[in-house]
């Protein structure tokens, strides 16, 4: 597993896209620093709510594009067929590709972080402002890896693009269903929200731990808040998994 | 002598897409392969026979029938007894040949301390050890098949399916790897080649499989099959000559 998880790493990191989204990503830091400087009063809070947003963004851009088109890139050019020869099993490959997601988004997001702590001012409390950080960058960076399950389960069953857009459709649902529910509530419709608690089990709910923000990094949260946080994108990663590898143990790899 | 390989009334079947129909690619595909035999695989461009290599290797699974290796249930552990090497396959570019076996060693699970010798010995064995911390870029056609053959034989398999190992190579590339093939023969590997040149194969093979429209039409020694011919090329068009006449009276 962890030659899968280096091998898969090293070929991403030589990725025209993945550069480019590094440097971009990068770019937005710097932009929202820019941005935040011109502002008198709010220079903080538009700072850290541009940057967590790109690197939630940047983060997800690349769970999605990498977990959608892996498998598939390495059925067409034969890789899948020289390494599935070893003695391990389907889902051994899977795993791969999330270890070296959870990897490369790792390493991006303590790229992004550490630009921001070394270029931003943290007013205030800096321990805990810092504390609270780390747990906004472990919170991002385990939805990317939820999201990249899900982009690996929908690769075992459809072609890479329409992979691709289930699961920007699943990243939008997964913060929309509080939104849903609040326009159903409004539009009189209550009698559909049983489509509310269909989707509170088929989807994640990021909702209740978004915490991109300025506000979250100055008040925090409460360690039962990071515990459901940990525990629901965990359970969401393993139970994807599961899911994609149920589907890819009897797929034909024409 | 023990049998390494058995395939029995393997059918298979594709839909091109959902709305169209299947297309039987395997109708019936039966074959027994010994223990230190080497065995040509033949038959016309479509025949069936990367498609049964695909299903021996569980890339795919037959609608019908079975394959089985070493007499075992459990296929991930026959797997650790059976070298295998693709049609064309893509190697990691970026690794040297060194790293490319030790990452097939590992995904092996063998011992890391056993690695080292074992590279020597099967870069050796396909005259690759002076490009042996050359990067796989660097490889010309030929070294990166023989690197392939270096990864299928990493492990000491039992059992070595090569599909196509000769095409596209040049002629000194196809000297090498023919050099190379006749070696597991001296040491009696048991081998299965799927290949569309009938010298090669006349030349290296002991047995042969053919294969025409997903049907086994013929398995057995090639002494057998080639019986009353001067080569196995005037064989094989006498053999064909009389399916298609036996085709075109049904």
């Amino acid at each position: 597993m962890i030659s899968l998880i280096y091998i898969n790493t090293q070929e991403w990191l030589r990725l025209k896209f993945l550069q480019v989204v590094f440097f971009l990503s990068f770019a937005y830091v710097c932009v929202s620093y820019l941005l935040g400087t011109l502002s008198f009063t709010e220079q903080a809070r538009i700072k850290f709510d541009l940057g967590l947003a790109g690197m939630e963004i940047t983060t997800f851009l690349v769970a999605a594009f990498i977990s959608t088109h892996a498998l598939y890139r390495d059925i067409e050019r034969k890789t899948f067929q020289v390494i599935l020869a070893r003695p391990i099993a389907r889902w051994n490959l899977l795993a791969g590709y999330l270890g070296s997601l959870f990897v490369l988004n790792f390493i991006l997001i303590a790229f992004l972080g550490l630009t921001m702590i070394a270029f931003f001012d943290f007013d205030g409390d800096l321990g805990s402002s810092l504390f609270n950080i780390i747990v906004i960058m472990v919170t991002i960076l385990l939805k990317s890896v939820v999201i990249g399950a899900f982009g690996v389960m929908m690769s075992a069953i459809a072609r890479p693009m329409f992979s691709l857009v289930f699961t920007i459709s699943y990243w939008v649902l997964a913060y929309s269903i509080s939104d849903i529910e609040y326009f159903l509530q409004k539009a009189d419709l209550s009698s559909l929200n049983f489509v509310i608690t269909g989707l509170n089990f088929m989807v994640p709910q990021f909702y209740t731990f978004n915490w991109k923000s300025y506000y979250y990094m100055k008040n925090g949260f409460s360690f039962h808040e990071i515990m459901w946080s940990l525990f629901h994108c965990a359970g969401w990663i393993f139970l994807l998994l599961f899911m994609a590898s149920l589907l890819i143990r009897r797929k034909d790899i024409v | 002598m023990s049998v390494i390989c058995k395939a029995t009334n393997v059918s298979k079947s594709f839909r091109p897409d959902f709305y169209k129909k299947p297309v039987q690619v395997l109708k019936s595909v039966n074959f027994q392969i010994n223990q230190g035999r080497f065995v040509g695989f033949i038959g016309p461009n479509g025949a069936g026979k990367t498609t049964t290599i695909k299903c021996m290797m569980q890339f795919i699974f037959p609608d019908h029938g079975e394959i089985s290796f070493f007499d075992q249930t459990d296929f991930i552990e026959a797997k650790r007894k059976i070298g295998f090497l693709p049609e064309r396959p893509y190697f990691q570019e970026f690794l040297s040949g060194v790293e490319f076996l030790k990452l097939h060693w590992n995904l092996c699970g063998l011992k890391a301390a056993d690695f080292q010798n074992r590279a020597e010995e099967v870069l050796e064995q396909v005259k690759l050890t002076h490009a042996k911390h050359k990067k796989l870029r660097d490889y010309s056609k030929g070294m990166l098949q023989r690197i392939g053959i270096a990864q299928a034989l990493l492990a000491r398999p039992e059992f070595l399916i090569l599909d196509e190992p000769m095409s596209g190579l040049d002629p000194d590339g196809r000297i090498l790897i023919k050099d190379i093939l006749k070696s597991f023969k001296e040491k009696k590997l048991t081998v299965l080649m799927s290949s569309h040149l009938l010298e090669d194969v006349e030349e290296l093979c002991e047995d042969l499989i053919i294969l025409h429209k997903g049907e086994t039409l013929f398995y057995g020694a090639i002494t057998e099959f080639k019986q009353n011919f001067s080569s196995l090329e005037a064989a094989y068009k006498a053999f064909k000559g009389q399916i298609e006449e036996v085709n075109h009276n049904a």
